[in-house]
């Protein structure tokens, strides 16, 4: 079924593959190729996510649909219009459509990033309440910055994502040629978001997988000994801090 | 103001919880109304609120002058009747019942109207691609660019809607979707044309 699925698609890519290198374009046979494993993995991975969310527990499954697939989705839709109104009201105010290419962008890139942080959501909330609370960073661990390789990642991407998102939102009314610069925001803001999502994706995948073969135990104890070490780490803070405070 | 004025069991009786809207079931016609009414609202309010800044020009003027005056008329009749629904309800004496509780609603499973409507806006692609056949010197491009977040979060939202239907005729359905999607996902951009040429301006 999954052949007959992808099938189709990648022959219709092959054949822009081919159109484009008679066009000339490269770039854009080389995107026709890299559409055919990225669509792949994207069917692949809603199987897989339909198989995890029917596992979930009938309450748990409702809080999902209703409040994640609905609610959520519904707000992320509704801001996505709200961009393409910014983007429709600028080619309706000016004559001369180069100058909408700016907000064009902006608009394009936001709308990407938020529907990319709805689905990362929407795979979180996937997830059974106990593998969330496994994975989920708490304030005390971010406060002691005591984070895994992963997490510092996870943060850092963080907080370019909302840069580059903050920089296009005040870009979005501006009546102006294209500006490469937010082209790249974007794209760096689209890449951030991107491997948030796979660094989500990767854990809450492994660790399924871990809970449906019964070996749950180690990523809790992990996660003991880091409380432990965050405790033990605040504690040396403290210390640190009272004699420091003796000093003075 | 109005639903203020109503009783606390006017309020139950007529609330509509998201479970309900979710499964579609329970929903009276009434408030199917309702909902699209302020669907309507809430779209106006928006396309007014991004024209709240917008500096017309010459030659321009009377278009978009026309287009708010269809956005504003329209928002406002839709909020009227919305207000108005809802004191109906306000009007109508229903005797003082005792309150029942309602029974906490359990959804398995999205209402298909959710999924046709998802599917729908993710055709809206196919439809970009049914106009580049015809007119391929058009804008579908630009027009595409700007539809394709929609069309993706549908495509995603309407696949997962039903996770318990494992049936054949289910799955055949997702591959089916999946195909239409990705192989009409992309529209060549057209060539540079000026914007009055447009047909949305």
């Amino acid at each position: 079924m999954l052949t007959a699925a992808i099938f189709p698609h990648s022959l219709s890519q092959v054949l822009g593959f081919v159109g484009n290198l008679k066009l000339g374009s490269n770039f854009g046979a080389a995107f026709n190729l890299l559409r055919i494993p990225i669509y792949c993995i994207g069917l692949k991975l809603i199987f897989r996510l339909r198989t995890t969310i029917a596992k979930l527990p009938p309450k748990e499954l409702s809080g999902f649909l209703v409040q994640t697939i609905f609610v959520k989705c519904a707000a992320c839709l509704a801001t996505i219009v709200f961009f393409l109104f910014e983007d429709i009201t600028c080619w309706m105010e000016e004559t001369d459509d180069t100058l909408c290419k700016n907000t064009s962008t902006a608009a394009l890139y936001l709308s990407i990033i938020i529907l990319i942080a709805t689905l990362t959501s929407v795979i979180r909330r996937s997830a059974q309440d106990e593998v969330r609370k496994e994975l989920s960073i708490s304030k005390e661990r971010l406060a002691s910055f005591d984070l895994d390789v992963k997490e510092k990642v996870e943060l850092g991407c963080l907080f370019i994502t909302a840069a580059a998102s903050l920089i296009l939102l005040s870009s979005l009314g501006v009546s102006s040629e294209q500006n490469p610069a937010n082209i790249y925001t974007g794209m760096i803001g689209f890449a951030g978001f991107t491997v948030i999502f796979f660094i989500e994706t990767s854990e809450l995948l492994q660790a399924e997988e871990r809970r449906s073969s019964g070996i749950s135990t180690s990523s809790s104890r992990r996660l003991k000994m880091k409380r432990m070490g965050s405790r033990n780490l605040s504690s040396s803070y403290l210390s640190k801090s009272s004699r420091f405070m003796d000093f003075v | 103001m109005v639903i203020g004025a109503m009783s606390e069991r006017q309020k139950r009786d007529h609330a509509v919880s998201w479970e309900k809207i979710a499964t579609m079931t329970n929903v009276k016609l009434r408030h199917k109304i309702v909902g699209f009414l302020l669907t309507l609202v809430g779209v106006c309010s928006m396309f007014l609120f991004c024209l709240l800044e917008t500096e017309t020009e010459e030659g321009k003027d009377e278009s978009l002058g026309t287009t708010v005056s269809i956005l504003g008329l329209t928002g406002t009749a839709a909020v009227i009747l919305a207000i108005l629904s809802e004191a109906s309800v306000l009007m109508k004496d229903e005797g003082g019942e005792a309150i029942e509780l309602e029974e906490e609603i359990i959804v398995s499973e999205v209402s298909s109207f959710w999924v046709a409507l998802s599917v729908v806006m993710t055709m809206s692609y196919t439809a970009l691609y049914a106009g580049y056949a015809f007119n391929p010197s058009g804008y579908w491009g630009e027009y595409a660019d700007l539809i394709l977040p929609i069309v993706g979060l549908s495509f995603i939202i309407s696949t997962v809607m039903k996770p318990l239907r494992n049936d054949r005729k289910y799955i055949r359905f997702i591959v089916c979707h999946f195909v239409q999607f990705a192989v009409c996902s992309e529209v060549r951009k057209s060539e540079e044309r000026s914007v009055q040429d447009m047909p949305l301006c």
